[in-house]
């Protein structure tokens, strides 16, 4: 099954991959090429929308924590949303969770970034 | 109804995660056992036991038994490797390991248990 990549931009140097189909050995380098030419240093938040991804092997979480401790080097953070079952199984399993924001869908992420720009608001 | 019969069936969360299985052992072999090599062959069985599949796969790399690598690097190094046998470990019931004269004989068998 091939993998389909989608770059979008998001508010404040953000950006949105989505991923569809497969995240496996045979197309883990597509993705890592694409974060490589579209994710530089002026990225600070990371969207992984995993809505229409329907397998995910270790060579595809290896690209996911590279890019995670990239960015969290550099005060930045990636966020998971959208995670069918099967794939939530994978992260279960190496529980490495650490770093990363998990959320149901697009609806939950929003109210938890509307709540962390509020506490930076009210100066917290 | 005898007790040989098969018992259980393979549903989505079955046949997915043996394809899982497969795929890290697969890369596995191709990135580590036959890393120096072109070409390589890797043969693959599926049997159906009585309560599940087992399946094993044979190769011609050097000796390489999974169940004895003991995992120095922690799991925080995200080694793909390290990975794919905790994936392997996890999704399934039994492995075995054996090498014969030129080849790496590993086996996993996987039971139809609705609760893993």
């Amino acid at each position: 099954m091939p993998l389909e990549i989608t770059i979008t931009d998001e508010p404040k140097n953000g950006k949105r991959i989505s991923l569809a189909g497969s995240l496996d050995t045979d197309t883990a380098p597509q993705l890592e090429a694409s974060i490589n030419e579209s994710i530089d240093s002026s990225v600070t938040t990371l969207i992984l929308d995993m809505k229409d991804l329907e397998f995910l092997s270790s060579a595809g979480l290896g690209i996911i924590f590279m890019t995670m401790k990239e960015l969290n080097s550099r005060q930045g953070k990636i966020i998971l949303i959208n995670l069918q079952p099967q794939i939530q199984r994978v992260f279960d399993i190496i529980k490495a969770l650490d770093g990363m924001s998990i959320f149901k869908d697009r609806e939950e992420m929003d109210v938890y970034l509307a709540a962390m720009q509020q506490k930076v608001l009210d100066g917290e | 109804m005898g007790h040989e019969q098969i018992k259980g069936r393979a549903d989505e969360k079955f046949i997915h995660d043996l394809k899982l299985v497969t795929e890290e052992w697969f890369a596995n072999i191709i990135n580590h056992g036959y890393v120096d090599n072109e070409t390589g062959e890797i043969e693959i069985e599926l049997v159906a036991v009585t309560d599940g599949i087992r399946l094993t796969v044979i190769d011609s790399a050097p000796p390489y038994n999974p169940l004895e690598n003991n995992h120095k690097q922690p799991v925080q190094d995200f080694s793909q490797g390290g990975m794919g046998l905790i994936i392997i470990k996890s999704l399934t019931d039994e492995q075995h390991y054996n090498r014969n004269e030129t080849q790496n004989v590993f086996s996993i068998t996987k039971h139809y248990n609705p609760d893993r």
